[in-house]
């Protein structure tokens, strides 16, 4: 077991000797790490310059009891074949980060385009923010957990006067 | 020599058969396991509730019967709104006592509203 | 129409007399490419711009997965991309294994891995019969799905479905054992995929190379800047593939190739993924020379929605898609349903920036053959 992951091992050693923050190994191939907002892009840098030049998704998951959103950035290396999570935190009532599209461009750039539209993060430098998929959205961002979309569906589309669309406000 | 190969090519299609099944007056034989309309067989039904659980669409709601078969069946069964159904056999796959298959009958299109929710019924009032 | 037409939040602007600059919006209803449309700026034949227009088949599943247990988000999961439903059924069946930590049993992976190749022959098959017809050759178009539907009757006769397999590649392993004779048919059906094959060699002299030669070109740094995965990457000249780079279920034991080209342009795509045809028809042929006996599903019944529980952790997994890398991120924390599922498709990369990139300086008559090249499903962008 320890031949399998030695090169993960290297990876986290880097890591944690420039940045001293702790990587977690899951299995082989998968690595997990956490920083904290400020030095995010100092650290996708320092990535992208071990190898890790694929940037897989962006994805933010909503923790409305914490009152954050944790982003995590999916990094693979096509040369040292290990993918590289790292996690990060920030505010839910005022979502602003800094946006990676330096160090990954137009890859980074949808990705942010997307989260922004579906859960309100404001990404800082990225100059292309337009709506992507939906058209004349006024409601709040839809994927966030305090977004009753049963609700919201009811009152934008079902009248209740209507006799055959009185069913769907059961 | 294109021209010989396209000669033969021409000579092998001619003499072959069509991919084509002229439905519907030939069909190609459905085989067994097809996810078709489903049969309720309410004598063996436990009333346990589970298939309307799993149902990813929420077609299945447990209904009880009109007054007169109230007395030979008196909890709740399955009643299938083909309407909203995937026909994913899930609910076939769940049930304890395989009370719900999935047959092969696939001609469900209808101009009768009402052919499409399946009420739980007994055996020969459906 | 003469008057300026409102298409979404941009006027689309009216010919002036005296200008070769106009707007044109390609699409939204396509053969074979599904709903998805591109505005494009012209000047007389030349593109200047594109921008592209989703959105039509947003349905939320990110959202959709958080209220169902895993064994019925599998029965969505197909409907991901209904092109590939089966490779998407692995991937979801693959993240939620690995997040219960189950010992999928060694015929489930076997069949898991049959259903994936066979999945990948038809919507390569898709392909090409969508592109045939792109670039005007009817014919081709016809025979491809001609072919395709023998694939179809092996998928009617394993999974009861068509072209929806209702999540027959489960969390677990699989949701019913394979029927008797499987082996015979699925032989058969290879031997007509040869045939086809042989059959594309010969068209492609005639239609594909005059116009698919030279066109849409992609460098290398240009792709890896875009986030390009897939056969579209390979045909650019990079060796990787995630069935070899970063194995799951048993790829690591099985022989097979990675097909590249240098050239990048919509040519060497096309020569690409008729040679990964090749190559998944080997790989079905070694499965089913070594396929195990045993049980196929872990557990062998399925749990009653209320006492599922998924334990806490998250995973993220990557799969080789038809289109190129396919992943899923799920975070779960204890309860029954996941907290968090993100699809990556590969498509989202190739539609949007990518298209946009390769669009700029194109001929009109030349759009297709970029396009359909691409293989790309407006599905599993949007999701």
């Amino acid at each position: 077991m320890a031949e399998t992951t030695h090169k993960e091992n290297k990876v986290i050693d880097k890591i944690s000797s420039k940045f001293k923050i702790e990587g977690k190994l899951q299995r082989e191939r998968r690595i997990w790490v956490a920083t904290d907002k400020e030095s995010l892009i100092a650290l996708c840098n320092f990535a992208k310059d071990l190898g890790f030049e694929h940037l897989s998704a962006i994805s933010v998951t909503d923790w409305p009891e914490e009152g954050t959103f944790e982003l995590t950035y999916h990094l693979w290396s096509y040369s040292e074949k290990i993918l590289l999570t790292i996690k990060t935190k920030i505010d839910r009532t005022n979502p602003t980060v800094d946006s990676v599209i330096p160090v990954w461009e137009e890859n980074a750039q949808i990705h942010e385009r997307e989260l922004h539209e579906l859960f309100g993060v404001e990404f800082k430098g990225n100059e292309d923010l337009a709506p992507l998929f939906l058209e004349d959205w006024d409601g709040p961002p839809p994927f966030r957990k305090d977004f009753d979309w049963r609700e919201s569906v009811r009152h934008r589309y079902y009248d209740k006067a209507n006799e055959r669309e009185r069913a769907y406000w059961d | 020599m294109s021209m010989v190969k396209t000669i033969e090519v021409l000579f092998e299609t001619l003499f072959s058969k069509p991919m084509t099944v002229k439905f519907p007056y030939e069909a190609i034989e459905i085989p067994e396991g097809y996810r078709g309309e489903h049969e309720l067989d309410i004598d063996k039904c436990v009333s346990c509730g589970l298939c309307a659980e799993i149902c990813p669409n929420r077609a299945i709601e447990m209904v009880e019967l009109p007054e007169e078969y109230k007395e030979k069946y008196p909890k709740t069964y399955p009643r299938v709104d083909l309407r909203k159904c995937c026909f994913c056999a899930l609910c076939q796959d769940i049930c304890p006592r395989k009370c719900l298959p999935l047959t092969k009958n696939v001609f469900l299109a209808t101009p009768d509203p009402s052919a499409v929710i399946k009420n739980p019924m007994p055996k020969g009032q459906e | 129409m003469n008057e300026k037409e409102l298409i979404g939040t941009e006027q689309i602007e009216p010919i002036t007399e005296g200008e070769t600059e106009y707007d044109f919006y390609f699409g939204p209803a396509h053969s074979g490419s599904g709903n998805f449309g591109v505005r494009l700026k012209i000047d007389g034949e030349k593109v200047i711009a594109a921008r592209a227009d989703p959105g039509y088949l947003h349905r939320g599943f990110e959202k959709l997965m958080e209220y169902r247990v895993p064994m019925q988000n599998a029965v969505l999961s197909d409907r991901v991309c209904i092109l590939e439903a089966l490779n998407w059924n692995l991937v979801h069946a693959e993240a939620v294994d690995e997040l219960t930590g189950v010992e999928v049993p060694q015929r489930a992976r076997y069949i898991r891995v049959l259903m994936a190749e066979l999945s990948r022959l038809q919507s390569h098959l898709i392909w090409y019969g969508v592109m045939s017809l792109a670039l005007g050759f009817d014919t081709g178009f016809k025979m491809a799905f001609g072919y395709r539907d023998y694939i179809l009757d092996v998928f009617e006769l394993i999974t009861g479905g068509r072209v929806y397999p209702a999540g027959y590649i489960c969390p677990g392993g699989v949701r019913k054992d394979l029927p008797e004779g499987y082996e015979a048919k699925i032989r058969r059906v290879l031997d007509q995929t040869e045939e086809m094959m042989q059959k594309m060699k010969h068209f492609d002299n005639v239609v594909f190379a005059r116009r698919a030669k030279g066109v849409g070109v992609l460098n290398l740094e240009d792709a890896l800047r875009l986030g390009t995965t897939g056969p579209v990457l390979r045909a650019c000249g990079m060796k990787t593939d995630v069935r070899k780079d970063d194995p799951y279920e048993i790829y690591d034991g099985l022989d097979f190739d990675t097909p590249t080209e240098k050239e990048g342009d919509a040519y060497a795509r096309c020569l690409v993924r008729g040679k990964e045809m090749e190559e998944s028809i080997r790989i079905v042929k070694q499965v089913l020379d070594r396929m195990p006996e045993g049980k196929v599903r872990e557990p062998a019944k399925i749990p009653p929605p209320s006492r599922v529980k998924i334990p806490e952790g998250e995973v993220y997994v990557r799969n080789e898609l038809a289109r190129g890398e396919g992943c899923i991120y799920m975070r779960s924390v204890g309860g029954r349903e996941p907290y968090r599922v993100k699809i990556r498709g590969p498509d989202f990369l190739h539609m949007i920036p990518v298209l946009e990139h390769l669009l700029k300086g194109a001929q009109i008559a030349d759009i297709p053959a970029i396009y359909w090249s691409l293989n790309i499903c407006p599905a599993d962008m949007d999701r």
